[in-house]
């Protein structure tokens, strides 16, 4: 059996979800955070049930990508009945819909934010709702776990009764708060202090992250201590050369060398969360809506953008959020070149190697990712760009438990992600190093690998390393990012044999490629297979071109103006084909049209 | 007049909306039809417009705002 979760965006449904069934559904103070189905079982009262939670809608007229999915979906479980989740300073707003639901199903109201309603000088007569609606309602916060999935249990095997047809609320069933812009509000909405402000949050989140001396960097010392050192110490006594090396380079150097970036992934995570869940977001998107339509994107794309800050493939995602499918197309570009969080890894590995303060080669590294995703939708920029129409989120401090429960679950997935997919490949990136093709001990020049990927030196000789490894390292990326710092880690230890143009050209490379099989396949998803393996074809010969490109202008300096003309013939024919290819495909459709 | 020309803390009436049937609907959602009230909450640098219809409180860009067509009305 399953039970449907639907109501307005951020009426509070994946939390509702979250709360059934001890799910991990990301929640968000935003509009638009969940935008595919989720499905989990659970039981009410001995029955098991499926409980999936559903993009938010309006209307059952989808206009959306996410909410045409939505729609389709409920019109596939037509039998299913369904919790109608809606937050109490929005009834007025979610009635219509409810009741065009109700018409067809079995229906239970569950009204959520009841406390900051009421807190507001809101009033509502839930008895009188529920008698003159003629569907069971129920108020989300004021019950328990338990005695929630009681209601929901009772209602699961209740008949369905006949809801009103025609209702119109009045006075005497509720009364919505006086709204209006509070005082903080204003502030937030104001450029002078919102820029300000959100540019001071992010320095701080910076600085305390990756400022050597500060939070981020002692816990990043004190956990690579534990295992570079604490545990290092008596596996290099290992009298066995293979299990010494299977301890000291196929775990302890790669696998712990990723695990020790977990704290500074972890603040990353701990401000993007705060963002999230704090209402900023919001606002934050309005406001730059301006700078967005310059690049021919909207003030949404913002969503999708902060989220690639966290990971790629949750961002992909996200941008079905976007009325336009053209527009998503162009955000999904744009996104590789923001820095995911496992990208962090390889940027410290590679800076913390070569740069007196790896604070600033990061920041640099973040910053120009940021610089080359509006390039990219600049050159990509199209007249048309949807029209810009936000629900703004209501300000919120996000409450600690909340915030406490989010961090560990970052960090849980973190640690189940080396521990699984992180942990196999270095295990067979060991074993095809360590050992020949007669299965015989030998050094990593005469192993496997070097057999396999040896053909691959050429790729990073312009930049200075004409090396194998480094090869592998970038291929391993394609897995997860994380595998690239764990791969350096495990074939160079800490004693990096290049210098610091190489290692920031291929910082660059690592900057710009294509993003890992996960982020592939969410994109695969949105925009078709061929477009998305194209894409990332395309961004990672780019990264190639623009790594060479910064090694030879850090090489030879002025000499590189040279280069210049014709990476703008480049972009130039780039850009033409793309028109051509694009405008072939429109004019094909028009006729197909007509 | 148009949504552009209204100033902050202004209450105005909804005349006409001359805009595509999707974009229409999306702000009907959010209680700003034809015949609708609303406030005028903010502007910012004439580009972002800060709404409030009712229970909804919502942003829109410049290229709607020009598209609805607003009577005052006497606060």
């Amino acid at each position: 059996m399953k039970l449907v979760l639907i109501g307005n965006p951020n009426a509070g449904k994946s939390t509702l979800f979250n709360r059934l069934t001890g799910g991990h559904a990301k929640v968000g103070n935003w509009h638009g955070v969940t935008v595919g189905a989720l499905e989990k079982q659970t039981s009410f009262g001995g029955q098991r049930v499926t409980v999936c939670d559903l993009p938010g809608i309006y209307a059952l007229d989808a206009l959306s990508m996410e909410e045409k999915y939505a729609v389709s979906y409920l019109n596939r479980e037509k039998a299913a009945p369904v919790l109608f989740v809606s937050e109490c300073a929005s009834l007025d707003r979610s009635l219509p819909l409810l009741m065009r639901v109700a018409a067809h199903r079995k229906v239970m109201l569950v009204l959520t934010k009841e406390k900051r309603f009421y807190k507001e000088g809101g009033y509502l007569n839930a008895g009188e709702l529920e008698r003159r609606l003629q569907i069971p309602v129920i108020s989300a916060e004021k019950l328990g776990r338990k005695a929630l999935k009681e209601k929901i249990a009772q209602f699961l095997s209740s008949s369905r009764r006949n809801p009103c047809g025609d209702f119109t609320p009045d006075d005497t069933l509720f009364r919505l708060p006086e709204a209006g812009f509070s005082r903080a509000d204003r502030l937030l909405t104001s450029g002078w202090f919102c820029f300000p402000f959100f540019f001071v949050l992010l320095l701080a989140a910076f600085f305390l992250t990756f400022f050597p001396g500060l939070l981020g960097d002692l816990m990043k010392s004190a956990l690579e201590g534990f295992f570079t050192k604490t545990l290092a110490f008596p596996a290099q006594r290992i009298s066995s050369p293979v299990l010494r090396s299977f301890v000291v380079d196929g775990i302890l150097s790669s696998v712990g060398g990723v695990l020790g970036f977990l704290p500074q992934i972890a603040l990353l995570y701990f401000f993007l969360i705060l963002l999230e869940e704090s209402g900023l977001l919001s606002r934050l998107a309005a406001l730059t809506d301006g700078a967005f339509s310059k690049v021919g994107l909207n003030g949404r794309a913002m969503f999708s953008l902060i989220m690639g800050f966290g990971c790629s493939a949750a961002a992909i995602a996200s941008t079905r959020g976007l009325s336009d499918k053209r527009m998503q197309r162009r955000v999904i570009l744009c996104l590789p070149y923001i820095s995911c969080s496992a990208k962090l890894p390889v940027y410290l590995a590679l800076s913390a190697s070569f740069f007196e303060n790896p604070f600033v080669a990061v920041l640099l590294l973040y910053f120009f990712g940021v610089c080359l995703a509006f390039l990219v939708a600049l050159f990509l920029r199209e007249r048309e760009r949807g029209a810009f129409i936000l629900e703004l989120a209501p300000l919120q401090i996000p409450s600690p438990v909340f915030v406490c429960k989010s961090l560990l679950f970052q960090i849980k997935q973190f640690i189940i992600k080396v521990a699984t997919v992180i942990l196999a490949f270095f295990l067979l990136s060991w074993l095809l190093s360590s050992f020949d093709f007669s299965f015989r001990f030998c050094s990593a020049e005469e192993s496997m690998l070097k057999t396999l990927c040896g053909g691959l030196r050429f790729l990073f000789a312009p930049i200075g390393m004409n090396d194998w490894r480094i090869a592998y390292a970038a291929l391993s990326g394609l897995v997860a990012k994380e595998n690239v710092a764990g791969s350096l880690m495990m074939f160079y230890g800490t004693a990096f044999p290049f210098g610091a143009r190489s290692a920031f050209a291929f910082a660059v490379f690592m900057l710009m490629t294509s993003p890992c099989v996960s982020a592939i396949a969410a994109s695969a998803r949105e925009v078709g297979k061929r477009r998305a393996i194209l894409y990332a074809a395309v961004q990672t010969g780019s990264a190639l071109l623009f790594a060479y490109l910064v090694y030879f202008a850090l090489t030879f300096g002025a000499a590189c103006v040279f280069l210049l003309p014709a990476l703008i013939a480049f972009l130039l024919v780039g850009k033409t084909t793309f028109e051509n290819v694009h405008g072939k495909r429109k004019h094909h459709t028009q006729r197909l049209h007509r | 007049m148009t949504i552009c020309d209204m100033h902050a803390g202004e209450r105005a009436v909804v005349l006409s909306v001359e805009l595509d049937g999707v974009t229409r609907e999306r702000l009907r959602y959010l209680n700003l039809s034809k015949g609708s009230s609303f406030t005028l909450l903010k502007t910012f640098c004439k580009r972002t417009y800060f709404l409030q219809a009712r229970s909804a409180k919502f942003a829109i860009g410049s290229e709607v705002a020009q598209k609805i067509s607003v009577g005052s009305v006497p606060s």
